[in-house]
């Protein structure tokens, strides 16, 4: 009798998350979708499709785009699941300092990131130009398809990091010591019983750094050089200034999610192969990092995530030289900030703030409780709501801007230029980072303790707040670390939100790089970066008094 | 601790939603009242950077004190994709910059059909073509050359042919003429030195498109070639110049002794924005030539006006249209037939040019 009501009870939350699905997130993207089976003249019809397939300019673009993203996806998890290693089972020197570069690195703005590569390792970039005068190196170009590999797998081997901290977090002590007892150590050990039991978590972060690097269209529309990615395209054929066609845009966008919902199911049936369970009763001890080993660990860590933050710090040197408009002149000086001050600096902080707070919040509590749907109650609704959860993921985020917009400025709603509509835009788009991360964590967690303590008497909702919530905290905060980042620095769907009112620091940068004042554009990116760090300094401080540890 | 952070947390997200809750969306205040020209607010969706919005601001500050500007930024597909988001509820007056004679009429839903009285001041070439947008401003179309890099070459670019040397391969930077109007500004004045659409014209294409680089945006073809990436980039005068009144030292303009042609770009009034009196004024202003001189004195002449009554400043940054050979474009044909046109260099492109695909 008990236990059918509490079915009713998550039968009813199922009912309200799909329904505010249905409104937030189907509505607006179905009124943008409906024009791509339209033609200009408003009939039914494929042609949009048979246009993008006819022409191999088009349909390269794809190809183009999945070659180099499964590139990037590799080298990520290559570059980041060692350095995960090192950092979860090892005491090494200056680790919080690791931890904030690391996550600084994938968080520069789409334009400026790449822009600074550029300036470091073009044909006259600064590094270049020392390696030819002075060791008389030439190294390859930063453009076409090597750039884009570099500077994206440097970019997402972050996430990769954050997510594999978390599910090695969670590995019992106890299992290592047993097979530690059978003669497994070191490097098997790390293959056959580490990897294999952070496995979901393997899956859900090579997943976002697919879906990331897929939709990334700052970086190869700066270096790229002729090698035309996907979302280039889409990008163009929605906000480029010449022959703007929206039903065709609209059915490069419907190819583009149907690209992701095959990819996304591939990785569904992969996680679901490797399903295990296990409580962090005993979770891992750090060892110390001694020898000539010890040593490599570091030079690794430090190493890569030094070339990583390289654009951040020169950006940040940047900030301080004299700049007229696009020219760098010589001497130093703080004069963009004191422009900066005048050009909604405060204004532009208090915003990114307050926005990415309450986006926040949002974000976590919905993630939890479709991952709880989706784990505990599995069902074919919970099963839509999770794949329509996801679906924002690939669109860039442009497009779901303009969804937004053209669904909601008109007048019941009229949430054109409010914050209310760039929150909604926030949580939509960085809501699968959280719920993959809160997914794979439940997974990980046996039902065996939230069965025992519905036998000790509690009811199914006080388990889930006050038992499997905060066993799954971990998870959370770093898939909720990784929102927040990705939430600061949101661009592409405020470029067309935004108003002087809801501005935010990485839409200040934007401008001023759109206004050409280029050491405006710096400033605005150091403080930003500034911000971040300390942002998460504060994470740090809460975790450890947290200590979560059952 | 745990309690005492949710409970900051809560009282921090209720402040957060109290302080949204009291931000208006711009626009709204004012539809109450209806501001009489030369009073109240406006807001000005424009694609044109620093130095000239501060230059108009300026002008247009001294003769209407009283109104007051709001400025948002973004380029021209942005802020057109913005407005027609925003059509249901406008917010925006009017737009400055990236409206050009070869849009035809495909902008007429979200722009008025009302042009300013001082279009008709423009000389016959230079005159509104679809009623939406009042002219005012000319981009014409020039190659910026890094001079150090030109030097190291042993080249001396002055035409088309020259672009046409081996070592330029991979050097000449230029927009997507799919989604860039100046890289759609270029491809016209090729069009008119060689004829429209003749075969002439495309074998002259399709041996330049291997010394060409397609880069993703219109002003980074002559940031690039100033930052020494590249040594010629297919761009557009009022871009180019701004890098020399910058002071940068190592960069030229060149226009192409073939001949060479503008885009005439100009300014639209938004359908049902707010202060559509005080945008016309502003329109008013930006195509009438006190205004444009008004501005030009500030800018040091680095934008071309229309206006018949407009003249250059003294020791202006661009070279004086005198001086200049002009070619003749056909902008009608080239309008009617961009489709065509595009799509032929989209398949040389894949063919001969930067695009990979293995």
């Amino acid at each position: 009798m008990e236990s059918k009501k509490k079915l009713e009870l998550w039968t009813a939350v199922s009912i309200v998350m799909f329904l505010a699905f249905l409104l937030f997130l189907a509505y607006p993207m179905f009124g943008l979708l409906k024009q791509s089976i339209m033609s200009a003249d408003g009939k039914i019809t494929l042609e949009q499709f048979t246009k993008f397939f006819s022409k191999t300019y088009y349909t390269g673009t794809i190809l183009n785009s999945m070659k180099v993203t499964l590139s990037v996806t590799a080298v990520s998890l290559v570059l980041g699941i060692p350095f995960a290693y090192f950092y979860s089972f090892y005491n090494l020197k200056g680790s919080k300092l690791l931890f904030v570069l690391a996550i600084l690195c994938c968080m520069s703005a789409p334009f400026i990131g790449a822009y600074s590569w550029v300036m470091l390792l073009g044909r006259s970039g600064v590094i270049t130009q020392f390696l030819k005068s002075t060791l008389g190196i030439q190294i390859g170009s930063i453009y076409g398809f090597n750039g884009i590999l570099l500077v994206q797998s440097l970019k997402f081997f972050p996430l990769v990091f954050i997510y594999m901290n978390g599910a090695f977090k969670n590995i019992d002590n106890t299992l290592l010591e047993a097979s530690a007892n059978m003669g497994c150590t070191g490097v098997p050990r790390l293959f056959k019983i580490i990897l294999a039991l952070s496995m979901p978590t393997i899956l859900a972060a090579a997943l976002m750094v697919f879906m990331q690097a897929f939709a990334d269209f700052g970086t190869p529309m700066l270096i790229g050089e002729g090698f035309q990615t996907f979302p280039v395209l889409i990008y163009n054929q929605y906000l480029g200034e010449v022959g703007t066609d929206y039903n065709f845009a609209a059915a490069l966008a419907v190819i583009a999610i149907i690209v992701t919902a095959i990819v996304f199911f591939f990785q569904k049936w992969g996680t679901s192969r490797f399903k295990f369970s296990m409580n962090a009763l005993h979770p891992v001890e750090k060892k110390p990092a001694k020898g000539v080993i010890g040593v490599v660990m570091h030079l690794y860590c430090y190493l890569l995530t030094a070339i990583a933050f390289m654009p951040q710090l020169y950006i940040i040197y940047l900030s301080f030289r004299n700049c007229t408009g696009a020219i760098f002149k010589p001497g130093y000086s703080l004069v963009n900030y004191e422009v900066a001050m005048g050009k909604l600096l405060g204004r532009s902080i208090k915003n990114t703030a307050v926005m990415g707070i309450i986006s926040l919040a949002i974000i976590i509590i919905i993630a939890v409780i479709i991952a709880y749907l989706v784990v505990r109650r599995s069902s074919a609704l919970n099963n839509t709501i999770d794949t329509i959860a996801m679906l924002p993921y690939i669109m860039p985020g442009a497009v779901i801007g303009l969804s937004l917009l053209l669904a909601f400025a008109k007048k019941p709603f009229a949430l054109g230029g409010t914050m209310a509509i760039m929150i909604l835009a926030l949580v939509i788009r960085r809501l699968p980072y959280t719920i993959r991360s809160a997914t794979a964590t439940l997974m990980q967690i046996s039902m065996s303790i939230e069965e025992a303590a519905i036998s000790l008497g509690a009811s199914k909702l006080k388990t889930f707040v006050r038992i499997t919530v905060p066993m799954m905290a971990n998870g959370i905060m770093s898939g909720a670390i990784l929102s927040w980042v990705a939430i600061v620095t949101e661009l592409s769907s405020s470029i067309i939100l935004y108003n002087n009112r809801t501005i935010t620091l990485t839409m200040s940068t934007y401008v001023a790089i759109s206004r050409g004042n280029y050491g405006l554009a710096a400033a605005f990116a150091a403080i930003l970066t500034v911000v971040t760090a300390l942002s998460l300094l504060l994470y740090l401080r809460i975790t450890k008094s947290e200590d979560v540890r059952l | 601790m745990k309690k005492f952070l949710t409970i900051i947390l809560a009282l921090v997200m209720i402040l957060c939603l109290a302080a949204c809750g009291s931000s208006q969306p711009a626009g709204t205040k004012d539809a109450a009242e209806a501001p009489k020209g030369g009073t109240g607010n406006l807001v000005l969706y424009s694609s044109m950077t620093e130095a000239d919005l501060d230059a108009m601001l300026g002008a247009f500050a001294e003769v209407y004190p009283d109104i007051n500007v709001e400025v948002v930024n973004g380029s021209a597909g942005e802020l057109v994709t913005r407005i027609t988001g925003e059509a249901a509820n406008p917010v925006g007056d009017l737009v400055w910059g990236g409206m050009a004679d070869s849009d035809g009429t495909k902008n007429a839903e979200i722009f008025e059909a009302w042009i300013s009285e001082h279009d008709a001041e423009n000389p016959e070439n230079f005159r509104s073509k679809n009623g939406l947008y009042s002219m005012e401003h000319l981009s014409t179309v020039v190659f910026c050359v890094n001079t150090e890099l030109e030097k190291e070459l042993g080249l001396d670019i002055k035409s088309y042919e020259d672009l046409l040397d081996p070592k330029l391969k991979g050097k000449i930077t230029t927009a997507d003429p799919n989604s860039s109007s100046s890289a759609w500004n270029n491809l016209s004045n090729i069009f008119a030195v060689y004829g429209n659409d003749t075969e002439e014209t495309w074998d002259y294409i399709e041996q330049l498109m291997p010394n060409l680089v397609q880069l993703g945006s219109s002003s980074q073809v002559f940031k690039q070639v100033q930052q020494g990436e590249y040594v010629v980039g297919l761009t557009y005068e009022d871009g180019a110049v701004g890098l020399l009144r910058d002071g940068a030292t190592n960069i030229r303009l060149q226009y192409p002794t073939n001949g060479t042609s503008a885009s005439v770009f100009g300014s639209a009034l938004i359908k049902n924005g707010p202060n559509p009196e005080n945008a016309k004024l502003m329109i008013d202003f930006l195509c009438s030539a006190e205004g444009q001189n008004a501005i030009a004195a500030k800018q040091g002449g680095t934008l071309r006006y229309t206006n018949s009554g407009f003249k250059m400043p003294e020791n202006a940054w661009l070279t004086p249209s005198e001086e200049i050979t002009w070619a003749f474009r056909d902008v009608e044909y080239l309008t009617a037939n961009k489709t065509a046109i595009l799509e032929r260099w989209n398949e040389l492109w894949a063919k001969v040019g930067g695009t990979v695909v293995q």
